[in-house]
């Protein structure tokens, strides 16, 4: 059962594809409001499955889902509005130039023109983004598109924001500024839960974290509780950092092969 | 949100995809296939090559562009309003592109068509436009293609948009050989639009709302 503290509550969440392959094992998470919550885990862990089960485009086959205290599937607009997502899909629009885009996004969000302009111009500048109509997305790079994508989903201050992996392809600048954006919205009581491989910056960023393997969540806790839950798990060694940790956890043995030829 | 937005937005997805190219080939050959006396009038097969070309925005309206369902179905409205918008541009396309099969047609023909081929065509276009669109909403959710291309599937799926169009050419079939059938072809088409805006298009949103999730990884398993 969830608390009055949680944003998210997944609760034994079962997802099995074509093929009989389980991407979610009973899967239990909990988010609380206002976390900066890192989701980590190995390709194919069950992180991805888990945030299309919150952006309301997969079910899950068994267990409860629920989010902003409502049970899933999400398809209330107005319960959208609340959330913004950044997911591992191609970009949807990229015949738009990103001002339009932006301006657009921002209307459809409840936003009034006027202020959505204002803060498409705001966003553009801030992440170095080409206001020029003749620019269109998709002549844009990786990392660009990536940056719009973020823009859009924040241009709202929604009061939840799901993201897969945010920074991927990001240059080191702009990864800043949205980082620091993060934690604005973080500070005025937003809550962010994201997907990363770079346990580094997850480290230093998250206030939470889970580990998701072989979906399901090996370790849930906060990030200044990481050394003490992971040494009540297993024997941490020397480990000291959250990849270490990470390593220890979800690897066998925790030691890296050799290639056999170098 | 405006609605005349979203209207211009799915248009020039709509010219930004490429589907549009498919216009293309059957426009070149159209006005020649016209030339074959058979026909009755040469705006029939300039009418269903129209179609033909422009199947996907009818009978698979929701993946008019890569990830198109995933947007819509994160962005905050009702697919109600999307479908609207859909629809709505798909008949701004289809009179654009069926004016220009008319012209192509009408410029090749050894003898000017009259006036009354004219209306004929333009009745017959607007007794099947919003049947055809109805139709296309309930097809687009049943069976949809992540991927629009010239493959086999495509090809099947004209065949389909053929028998559909047969399907709903039959009440202009039955009331154009009434005397003065402009009236009673006008009132058909306006009670279809009627059905088509406000019963077939809600009705297709509560499916894709109550679906949504099923229809989403139908069509992400539908790619390549």
């Amino acid at each position: 059962m969830a608390q009055d503290t949680d944003i998210i509550a997944l609760t034994e969440v079962v997802k099995t594809f074509e093929g009989g392959h389980r991407a979610l094992d009973h899967l239990t998470l909990r988010v609380p409001r206002g976390a900066i919550c890192g989701v980590v885990g190995l390709n194919g862990a069950g992180k991805s499955t888990t945030m299309r089960l919150l952006a309301g485009l997969e079910e899950a086959e068994s267990g409860e889902v629920e989010m902003l205290g409502a049970h899933a599937p999400f398809r209330d607009p107005g319960m959208k509005r609340r959330v913004g997502f950044v997911l591992d899909e191609p970009f949807y629009f990229d015949w738009l130039s990103a001002r339009e885009y932006l301006e657009w996004i921002g209307n459809m969000e409840g936003i009034g023109l006027e202020e959505s302009a204002r803060r498409t111009a705001e966003l553009l500048e801030i992440l170095d983004l080409p206001g020029d109509d003749a620019k269109l997305i998709h002549a844009f790079s990786t990392g660009m598109k990536k940056k719009v994508s973020i823009a859009a989903a924040i241009i709202h201050a929604p009061e939840l924001l799901i993201l897969d992996e945010p920074l991927e392809a990001v240059d080191a600048v702009a990864a800043r500024y949205i980082k620091d954006a993060l934690l604005s919205l973080s500070a005025k009581g937003a809550t962010i839960v994201l997907t990363s491989h770079v346990l580094d910056s997850v480290e230093k960023f998250c206030t939470h974290l889970c580990i998701i393997h072989r979906g399901r969540a090996l370790l849930e806790c906060r990030m200044d509780r990481l050394r003490q839950t992971v040494a009540g798990m297993i024997d941490t060694g020397s480990a000291e950092t959250l990849e270490e940790l990470f390593v220890k956890l979800v690897a066998e043995g925790g030691q890296s092969p050799r290639l056999s030829y170098v | 949100m405006s609605s005349r937005k979203l209207i211009g937005l799915e248009i020039r997805g709509a010219a930004s995809t490429g589907h549009l190219i498919r216009v293309l080939p059957l426009a070149v050959l159209t006005p020649f296939v016209s030339l074959w006396p058979q026909f009755g009038s040469p705006f029939i097969p300039a009418l269903v090559a129209a179609f033909l070309s422009l199947e996907p925005f009818y009978n698979n309206t929701l993946n008019t562009w890569p990830g198109q369902l995933t947007a819509y179905g994160l962005l905050p409205a009702d697919w109600i309003v999307y479908l609207r918008a859909k629809n709505c541009a798909t008949a701004l396309i289809t009179l654009g592109v069926v004016s220009l099969f008319m012209l192509l047609t009408a410029f090749m023909q050894p003898v000017a068509p009259n006036s009354g081929e004219a209306t004929a065509c333009a009745l017959y276009l607007l007794s099947i436009l919003f049947p055809l669109l109805a139709i296309g909403n309930v097809v687009s959710w049943q069976q949809p293609r992540a991927r629009i291309g010239w493959g086999l599937e495509d090809a099947a799926a004209g065949l389909v948009m053929l028998l559909i169009l047969g399907l709903v050419s039959l009440p202009y079939a039955l009331l154009s050989t009434l005397e003065q059938n402009e009236v009673p072809l006008l009132i058909y088409s306006g009670m279809a639009a009627v059905i088509w805006w406000h019963e077939a298009i809600p009705r297709a949103a509560k499916s894709i709302h109550e679906r949504f999730s099923t229809l989403w990884h139908k069509t992400q398993t539908s790619l390549p």
